[in-house]
């Protein structure tokens, strides 16, 4: 089997082992729960048609990540073609509560950077360092923003924040 | 300490139960001509379009045909021709029952060693006639295979009345040592079945390689005789398992010490070793085990060196078994311990056990090896009752055994053998056994051995708790 096709065996090991997480984030990034498996299958298509352009200078699994988080912020910049929420850009608006509909209200002020890192490192349960990978920026300017999103957070849900 | 914030977002966009993806179709999707993007239309637009274009009819009737074209190249690439491919899902569901035995894999597994099977899933695969228990059935009989994906990429199969395993994805690499294991063995995951009825040495080989570089499967054995195994004895399964399995006979002239099967390589399509499985063949001859008819007419595995002929019964009871069969009375069975003695010095004991097994295999003292055992080692022998046996060296005047709720019992070794029925009055919790302790004879504790009371699972009961896949198991 040549390097190609072992990565094609390594991205479906990744698609088969993460998928609910890759779902869960799309869902989130695209703000429809329901258009969430699409697009991670369109994602990973793009990923196979186009394995020979992973370089392998970092790890697979936070290329995959790259292609998913960006085929999803693409969806939702098209809402005619995906039913979004033009209000609550992410989460399903059909059942929030108060709290829900104030932590949505949140999350739609956060900027789109601290969105994506919050939501790889809550629902994906990434690391810092593959977060970094996925969003081509630094470890530090991963920590950074994931704090001052959870600061935002928290104030908007009232919750006090315990300083590290 | 729970995270308020994690909680609220974990309410937010809430966890997917359960997620099925399409492989096949993501490769078929990816293998077909990229359209041209008309002028204007943005790469979101594009790919929802083609999302909604898997759902449509005419389209899965090309997928379809894409689907068979890409398994073809795909296995020609990976597996090489000529080889026999099953494809996964194409293959009959397998009965209930196999379903369930595969699912109780993971029932009370110990953290860690649950191999996350999707028991729904699992399929018939093949079938192939080989002698899995050569020197107790004496002929070849038709076994099944069957294989269930796991959560984590890897699978479980089993072949029946045989055996089988589990695969993880790729081999765990926690540690060096493991890293160093993964490195050696490579894509291969076999079992050299041992008979003492063949001189101990493999005479069968089960299990699995997966799919990848490996183009040769490779016997090597004790002469420096080499052997490719054959295609027919290799059943490549396709996606998701994309693994072969492997049922294959050694050829009886390899069935001796001078010739025996030493090592199974995986070969690449240059001939380099990617992957091996050795066997290291014991230096003790006494350790070959032979069919014996002891003079009641029951049948043991023993060494060469049993004298069948002259063994006698040193123990012989009747025990209560109370949960034979709900529809079954309780009932008094006959326990009984045999003592065989060996040409050379020593000698071997055998109990029929609380199980009833019908071809059981005995322990044996010989003299040369008795330095190296423990002065006492007892055990639990669970089934529908509950039996203790220990085995003593002379040291060991008196076995004592003490119980959860403070009760003691002390038992008297017959040459060297103690074997006592468990009653039922110390089966519940707070009543169990906790430890043997060997008494000399002036009454002095030599060795001392423990036993966990909690583990559930051990001691008989009247109503077993299900515990899922046809297991049901007591408290």
């Amino acid at each position: 089997m040549d390097v190609a096709a072992e990565r094609v065996w390594e991205v479906e090991q990744v698609y088969r082992s993460r998928l609910p997480e890759l779902w869960r984030v799309a869902a989130a990034v695209s703000g429809s729960r329901d258009a969430a498996p699409d697009l991670v299958q369109e994602a990973f298509v793009r990923a196979v048609r186009r394995i020979d352009s992973f370089r392998g200078d970092g790890p697979l699994e936070a290329w995959l990540w790259r292609i998913v988080v960006n085929v999803a912020r693409n969806a939702h910049r098209e809402p005619e073609t995906v039913a979004l929420s033009r209000e609550l850009p992410v989460g399903d608006v059909s059942s929030v509560d108060d709290e829900q509909a104030e932590l949505a209200t949140a999350v739609s002020r956060l900027s789109e950077r601290q969105r994506l890192v919050v939501f790889l490192r809550y629902y994906a349960d990434l690391d810092y360092a593959t977060i970094a990978e996925v969003l081509t920026i630094s470890s530090g300017t991963v920590g950074a923003t994931l704090t001052s999103a959870r600061t935002a957070l928290a104030q908007a849900l009232e919750v006090k924040e315990a300083t590290p | 300490v729970t995270d308020p914030i994690a909680q609220a977002l974990d309410q937010f966009v809430p966890a997917f139960p359960s997620a099925e993806g399409d492989w096949q179709a993501i490769l078929s999707a990816a293998a077909a001509p990229a359209r041209v993007v008309p002028s204007g239309t943005t790469p979101g637009r594009r790919s929802l379009r083609r999302s909604g274009f898997w759902r449509r009819v005419p389209a899965r009737v090309a997928l379809v045909a894409a689907v068979v074209a890409l398994a073809l190249v795909v296995t020609a690439l990976a597996f090489g021709w000529p080889q026999r491919l099953v494809d996964f899902f194409s293959s009959a569901p397998a009965p209930t029952g196999v379903k369930n035995f595969i699912g109780s894999f993971g029932v009370d597994a110990p953290p860690g060693m649950d191999p996350r099977a999707i028991p729904g899933q699992t399929r018939r695969i093949t079938t192939a006639r080989f002698d899995a228990r050569a020197g107790l059935s004496d002929h070849p009989r038709l076994h099944t295979l069957y294989i269930a994906p796991t959560k984590s990429g890897g699978f479980c199969y089993e072949w029946t009345r045989s055996g089988g395993g589990c695969a993880p994805a790729k081999w765990p690499e926690t540690t060096a040592r493991d890293r160093a294991m993964a490195r050696a063995l490579g894509p291969l995951g076999v079992d050299m079945l041992t008979d003492s009825a063949y001189g101990g040495y493999p005479h069968l080989l089960l299990g699995w390689v997966r799919s990848g570089a490996t183009r040769t499967l490779e016997a090597r054995f004790a002469d420096g005789a080499t052997a490719t195994i054959p295609d027919t004895s290799v059943t490549w399964v396709s996606a998701p398992i994309n693994a072969g399995f492997v049922a294959y006979t050694v050829p009886r002239s390899h069935w001796d010490r001078a010739h025996a099967l030493r090592s199974v390589v995986a070969l690449d399509a240059d001939g380099r070793i990617i992957g091996r499985t050795s066997y290291r063949p014991t230096p003790n001859p006494d350790s070959h085990l032979v069919v014996h008819t002891l003079p009641d007419g029951t049948q043991a595995l023993f060494p060469r060196s049993a004298e069948a002929a002259k063994a006698r019964r040193i123990i012989s009871f009747r025990a209560t078994d109370p949960y034979v069969a709900p529809s079954r009375p309780a009932h008094r069975s006959r326990v009984y311990v045999w003592l065989v003695p060996l040409s050379g010095g020593g000698h071997c004991l055998i109990t029929n056990g609380a199980k009833g097994i019908q071809v059981p295999s005995g322990v044996c003292f010989i003299p040369r090896l008795y330095k190296y055992s423990s002065v006492l080692h007892a055990g639990l022998e669970p089934g529908t009752r509950m039996d203790f046996f220990a085995l003593a060296k002379p040291a060991v005047a008196t076995v004592e055994l003490r119980y959860q709720n403070g009760k003691r019992e002390r038992l008297t070794p017959i040459d060297g053998f103690v074997l006592h029925e468990i009653t039922a009055a110390h089966w519940k919790p707070g009543t169990r056994l906790v430890a043997a302790v060997a008494l000399n004879r002036h009454g002095k504790a030599i060795s001392t051995q423990r036993f966990q009371a909690q583990n559930p699972g051990v001691y008989p009961c009247k109503k077993p708790i299900n515990r899922g896949y046809g297991v049901k198991e007591c408290p």
